[in-house]
């Protein structure tokens, strides 16, 4: 059945009417609005110049940058000097310039943060200045403690309006600290003027040198006039955070030593008051109220909201199973810990093992020469009934090649024991055959017959040389002097022959 | 600047109607919707030292919040709420969820009926039913004669009536 649309739609306004939550929210964020409005307005005439609207019409940066250009080009140092020095206050003829020079530095900020950090510089400014003065004359300046709170009102507006609970407490504090610099400058200079403590002492609250007094035997009266304790009863004291300057030290009777927080607590007592002050605490005891309420609201939307009861038994099977884990994960550790410890036994074992095997070795055995190796390679002899044959090495650097046959390669002379004779070893009747007596004594014959494979030295022969040989069966040694002297003979028997042809061929 | 009393006043006469009528125009997005009357009342008292007295808060608070969000609009063209959404939202946090099931699928049904519409009729259905002004406030809201209001209104009512109808028959059918 349809609805009546009326109600329907009457009903859907219902729904979709404004929480108490974000109605109180607006109206304090309009109420904020507002007064930075009025602060806004109020300000001077040079301020309004250099405005965040009026500067936008020209563009906010680049114009405001040329006008403190300009005028820091024009002033040169005096502009600096204003602007820096906390000497130039209200009464000085650079007092103006330092104010445009602040304007400008304004019309710089554009962020919430920004915009605080420029009230706390400027509040601090103006304290300075008015520490300054009460220096100077002895009197708090109104004017200016009056710029101060003006500057305190609008930052603090401005911290009220970050949406961030933590980052307004900062800066509160920050404000804090500095309202008790402001306070304690107050303080000194209600003394300074005050007429029963100006005689006595003068504080510097902002100072923290300790400073020691020596105790004093007696109070004058008008330490007790200021609710002093006893002075007998004050031994030598450290001052904690006081810088003491005595006045008119010839006329005035000794310095009892008193706790700071004493005498300021005296003062107030006697009617010390500041309408700036209170009034500024006053406004900062609102905001802090404010964001109190703030942050109320915030924990009861963000609280967290307990879990229902079903789901106890789901936390409780999630933490079961995370000891099964756990307690999975640690029998696999400690497996991999014992394979590994194994493992590193195995090998412990394995080399101790290999080091006694070779402790027992023969000495000879565990070195191995090049010599050996190669007899090794060539000397395949399994059976003893076969012939042993190895190669020896004329040569160290170049092995020989083993067919006597190759005419390029160097030649090798096949030397075979004379005791072997049988038909199973290797013949060579082609080529020359070295009887024993003519080997030298370096080889050795151990066991049975044996072919000895030699090379000429390396210099001796040359390419030609070998084909020759490869081509000749190689001259036995033995009858080279036989052919010398058969030469000889020749030759003398010719040489007459030659002496007569010689002879008569001058004479023709 | 003028005094903050005198406009809180109006702010809590007329903010709970502007909400809604933000809230309905907005795709029923409570979240955008806060945000928009927050700037629509931060505009409103930007510009308070430029309302004259004699002339109706509401008209001339409604003009502001109409322009906003037509600029609203124009930045968000792109971007879609889903209704559904809320019909869902709806079914979570109700008890008796046939009822309320019923109920929001029939606010679906006139939602979209009133999508359908040109702005000027949603707007009169919205400034009469869900913001909850009178034909008189309307009437000068909008610049209008209240009985031309006054008829407008009732044939979009009927418009939206043979609209839902729809439903009904084929549902029966």
């Amino acid at each position: 059945m349809m609805p009546d649309i009326e109600s329907l739609l009457e009903q859907l306004g219902k729904d979709a009417g404004p929480s108490k939550a974000f109605e109180q929210r607006l109206l304090s964020q309009l109420r904020r609005r507002h007064v930075m409005m009025q602060s806004e307005e109020k300000a001077p005439a040079h301020e309004r110049f250099f405005s965040y609207h009026f500067l936008r019409a020209f563009g906010k940066r680049g114009f405001s940058t040329l006008v403190a250009g300009l005028f820091i080009a024009s002033t040169g140092g005096i502009s600096t000097y204003a602007y820096t020095s906390d000497n130039v206050t209200r009464d000085s003829f650079l007092y103006p310039v330092k104010k445009t020079l602040e304007s400008v530095e304004k019309s710089f900020v554009s962020t919430p943060e920004e915009t605080v950090q420029f009230h706390l510089k400027m509040m601090e400014r103006r304290l300075a200045e008015v520490r300054h003065i009460s220096e100077v004359r002895g009197v708090a300046d109104e004017a200016t403690l009056k710029d101060f709170s003006t500057e305190f009102n609008e930052g603090v507006t401005v911290v009220a309006a970050l949406p961030q609970p933590a980052q307004r407490e900062v800066f509160f504090k920050k404000f804090e600290n500095v309202i008790d610099t402001h306070e304690k400058i107050f303080i000194a200079a209600q003394i300074v003027t005050d007429p029963v403590i100006t005689d006595s002492v003068v504080r510097d609250p902002i100072v923290a040198d300790p400073v020691v007094l020596p105790a004093v035997a007696a109070p004058s009266p008008k330490e007790n006039d200021t609710s002093v304790p006893q002075a007998e009863s004050v031994p030598p004291a450290v001052l904690p955070t006081l810088e003491v300057r005595v006045e008119n030290r010839s006329d005035v009777a000794p310095i009892v030593p008193v706790p700071e927080i004493t005498r300021h607590r005296d003062v107030r007592r006697e009617g010390f008051t500041s309408p700036h002050l209170e009034a500024i605490q006053q406004r900062l005891q609102e905001a802090r109220q404010e964001i109190a309420q703030e942050r109320v609201q915030l924990e009861s939307v963000v609280a967290p909201t307990p879990l229902p009861v079903e789901a106890t038994p789901v936390r409780e099977e999630i933490r079961e199973q995370r000891e099964v884990i756990r307690s999975i994960r640690e029998e696999k550790r400690t497996e991999i810990r014992d394979i590994r410890e194994d493992r590193r036994e195995e090998k412990r074992e394995n080399r101790e093992n290999r080091e006694r095997t070779r402790e027992n070795q023969p000495e000879e055995q565990k070195t191995f020469s090049h010599e050996q190796a190669l007899e090794k390679i060539f000397d395949p002899v399994v059976t003893p009934d076969a012939p042993r044959t190895t190669i020896r090495e004329n040569h160290d650097v170049n092995p020989p090649e083993i067919s006597p046959e190759s005419p390029e390669g160097p030649r090798l002379d096949i030397v075979e024991s004379p005791e072997n004779n049988e038909p199973a070893g290797p013949r060579m009747s082609d080529t020359s055959i070295i009887t024993p007596e003519t080997q030298p004594s370096s080889h050795e014959e151990v066991d049975g017959p044996r072919l000895s494979i030699e090379s000429p030295p390396s210099e001796t022969p040359s390419p030609a040389r070998s084909r020759d040989d490869s081509e000749v069966a190689p001259v036995d040694d033995r009858d080279a002097p036989k052919s010398r002297q058969l030469l000889q003979q020749a030759r003398k028997a010719i040489r007459p022959v030659i002496e007569d042809f010689m002879k008569k061929g001058r004479r023709e | 600047m003028a005094d903050f009393t005198q406009f809180q006043k109006l702010y809590e006469e007329h903010m709970p109607k502007l909400y809604r009528y933000v809230y309905s125009r907005s795709g029923l997005d409570s979240a955008v919707a806060e945000d928009l009357t927050s700037e629509i009342f931060m505009k409103a008292l930007e510009h308070f030292d430029g309302y004259k007295a004699d002339f109706p808060f509401g008209a001339w608070l409604f003009g502001i919040a109409r322009n906003h969000l037509i600029d609203h609009y124009k930045r968000n063209a792109k971007k879609k709420t889903s209704s559904l959404d809320e019909i869902e939202n709806l079914l979570a946090s109700s008890e008796n969820i046939p009822e309320k099931a019923e109920s929001a699928l029939w606010n679906e049904r006139l939602q979209q009926a009133l999508k359908q519409l040109p702005p000027e009729k949603q707007e009169l259905v919205t400034l009469r039913y869900v913001s909850g002004y009178s034909y008189a406030e309307m009437a000068k809201i909008l610049g209008k004669e209240e009985n031309a209001v006054k008829v407008a209104t009732f044939r979009v009512t009927q418009h939206l009536k043979d609209q839902l109808s729809f439903f009904v028959t084929s549902h029966d059918a």
